[in-house]
């Protein structure tokens, strides 16, 4: 047996053979011709078949596939059509003398590079597309066939260097498995479309054409990022298991999704959503959510030519609060700065921009231009909806102070200009920076609740930049450090009868919920997609057996120690 | 020639999808159609030229044509626009 770790792209679990998708046969000749004509006679003829052929492929799908398959393909009969790309293709032949294989080429890469060059991941992405359709045409310029599907007669796993929508879309989907490639980004159409249809695809590995043999048997693993070749009889059992089990599980957890999350012993906790406007709001109440933890507000500045005023804040937070029904929405001040860029603030490069001036510091920074628009749209929205305020990056109680005064500010210019405003608004905070965990019992008195940004706080206590893939390992799960300090926050708020969330990555992680739950958490805040798994992995355990896990995780040395412990709890 | 300024109010600007609307849209015209953001400009029948705009929700384009249906084109691409690309 052999293990070969990758990135999981899209979740769930294969066991098959494997099928070795080798598209590397064809070259592209690269002479010059002296008649233009004939090329150009060749290259409409191809594009003409390459149309037909993915108008069948449509007519074909039409009421099998998914709406993302369709759309896709859809887009890619447009391109075929498109004048500038068309274009450029016969300049390539008329005159720059390129054989028509050459052109068709050609062209397409000067397209790709336009798009990758775009400071957009989805449009980045969309460089494959072209790809995909010049591929169509150049199998006709070239008369070959570039993806032997034709042998694949028993469902597989393909095993392919690249995934194109191309080759999805050509197999009948009760042949596919699932995927694993050498490079397939999380935003690239293939991946998108084996979301949809469930198939487990798992990426970055290398030299993937001789690590997997052709016909071997494989197990890919989405919940660990593993592929385990030829496995042995045990783990082979192990996995099968464990794959009726993870089916079962998404199918109960979708089922009970608007249930309450209650543990095997009746300790209820709240599931919350994180979202990002109007539309993730949406997805939040049908997803069962039992609240909003965390409508991170910086997004409905980005992409902005002008800076969001009072009054457009002030609408989409009574939409956002209005879809959700009068339940809880915590609604989270700007947090601007480290990754996440704001152009229109012109703000200056910094150093070290996530320990920089960012969130609630640059706020203060700009108090008129930032802080009390938002400020006032909120205090404004909760009137007569259930709004919370939190704050990021807090560091230190004068802070607090200093904004609740700005609060009061805020309010007095509102009623003197005849605006309504909410009476009381709850205040919470982000614990993001370790001092604040340190101190926590200092920040009670002044704080409504707390919630933990696990993915800032691992980052902040181990000094090392999440957005550094270099240094990525010590960013990965829950470190005994940042348990210690999570565990030091409940313990004290819990003192005070102050609830604790806790709304990063970790929330929704299989193998942390059970410590969480352990240590006491109130609420977990996860993305919409994930709050029903989410619900259903509380109701599988009790929170007893949570406790005992819980205090056995606070003695361990690493994260391989405390992800042991909860191995095996749900599936 | 009749041109006009529009803001690009879909979530996710101007995409595969809107954008592949929009070339088809403007193709109906035999005016030469241009839409520019900034200092670029590009043919506003191309689906793919107008991806390499990168348009984000909330930026502001330029239409601009030139012929004998300049006008008409200009009404019902603006709008296409306004309308989140919804015929």
């Amino acid at each position: 047996m052999k293990i070969i770790h990758g990135k999981t792209v899209s979740e769930g679990i294969a066991i098959g053979k494997a099928f070795i998708l080798d598209k590397k046969k064809f070259r592209v000749p690269t002479h010059l011709v002296d008649q233009p004509k004939d090329e150009l006679i060749k290259l409409e003829k191809s594009i003409v078949k390459a149309k037909e052929e993915i108008r069948l492929i449509l007519k074909d799908i039409q009421n099998t596939s998914s709406k993302e398959e369709i759309e896709i393909l859809e887009a890619h009969e447009a391109m075929l059509d498109d004048p500038d790309f068309l274009e450029s293709t016969r300049l390539c032949i008329t005159d720059e003398k390129m054989n028509a294989a050459l052109a068709m080429k050609t062209s397409a890469k000067r397209f790709c590079s336009l798009l990758e060059n775009l400071d957009d991941e989805y449009l980045k992405a969309r460089a494959n597309d072209i790809q995909d359709v010049s591929y169509r045409i150049l199998k006709y310029l070239l008369n070959i066939e570039f993806n032997d599907f034709q042998k694949l007669t028993h469902p597989s796993i393909i095993v392919s260097e690249e995934l194109t929508v191309n080759d999805i879309s050509g197999i009948d989907k009760n042949l596919i498995l699932g995927f694993v490639t050498s490079k397939s980004g999380f935003n690239d159409h293939a991946a998108i479309l084996a979301r949809a249809y469930n198939f487990p695809l798992i990426t970055g590995v290398n030299n993937i054409l001789t690590e997997i043999k052709n016909s071997c048997e494989v197990i890919l693993d989405g919940t660990s990022g593993k592929i385990f070749m030829e496995p042995d009889e045990l783990t082979r059992k192990e996995k099968l298991n464990y794959k009726e089990k993870y089916s079962s599980f998404q199918l109960l957890a979708n089922k009970n999704a608007f249930q309450k999350a209650k543990t095997k012993d009746g300790h209820a906790i709240q599931v919350n959503a994180n979202i990002e406007g109007i539309e993730s709001a949406e997805e939040a109440v049908s997803s069962g959510a039992d609240g909003v933890g965390l409508f991170r507000s910086e997004f409905i500045y980005m992409n902005k030519k002008i800076l969001p005023d009072e009054e457009y804040q002030f609408q989409i937070y009574t939409k956002v609060a209005e879809q959700l029904n009068n339940k809880e929405v915590r609604l989270r001040t700007l947090d601007i700065g480290a990754d996440k860029k704001l152009e229109i603030l012109n703000l200056p490069e910094e150093e070290n921009p996530a320990l920089g001036l960012r969130a609630l510091r640059l706020m203060f920074d700009r108090e008129e231009e930032l802080l009390k628009p938002q400020v006032k749209a909120i205090i404004r929205a909760a009137k007569d909806h259930n709004i919370k305020m939190m704050l990021p990056m807090v560091t230190s109680i004068s802070e607090i102070r200093e904004f609740k005064k700005l609060v009061s500010v805020c309010r007095e210019e509102l009623i003197k200009n005849k605006k309504e405003v909410a009476k009381e608004i709850s205040i919470g905070i982000m614990v993001e920076v370790p001092a604040v965990a340190v101190l926590i019992e200092k920040f009670i008195e002044e704080v409504d609740f707390f919630s933990i940004g696990t993915n800032d706080l691992t980052q902040y206590t181990l000094s090392a930049d999440r957005t550094n893939y270099a240094v990525s390992h010590f960013n990965e799960g829950l470190h005994p450090a940042v348990l210690h300090l999570i565990n030091h926050v409940i313990e004290a708020a819990h003192k005070k009868g102050k609830p604790v969330a806790v709304c990063g990555e970790l929330a929704s992680d299989y193998k942390v919920i059970p410590i969480l739950l352990g240590l006491g958490i109130d609420e977990l805040s996860v993305n919409p997609s994930s709050v029903p798994t989410v619900k259903e992995m509380i109701r599988k355990i009790s929170f007893s057996d949570a406790k005992k896990i819980a205090r056995k995780a606070l003695k361990m040395e690493n994260w391989d120690e405390i992800q042991e412990l909860t191995k095996g709890t749900f599936f | 020639m009749t041109e006009t300024q529009v803001e690009v109010l879909d979530q996710v600007g101007l995409h595969a999808r809107t954008a592949g609307i929009f070339a088809k849209k403007a193709m109906l015209f035999s005016s030469k159609i241009t839409v520019g953001r900034d200092i670029n400009v590009v043919n506003g029948k191309s689906m793919l030229s107008l991806m390499s705009l990168g348009i984000k929700q909330g930026m502001t384009i330029h239409i601009i044509a030139e012929g004998v249906d300049e006008k008409e084109a200009i009404n019902t691409l603006s709008s296409l626009v306004k309308n989140n690309f919804k015929d």
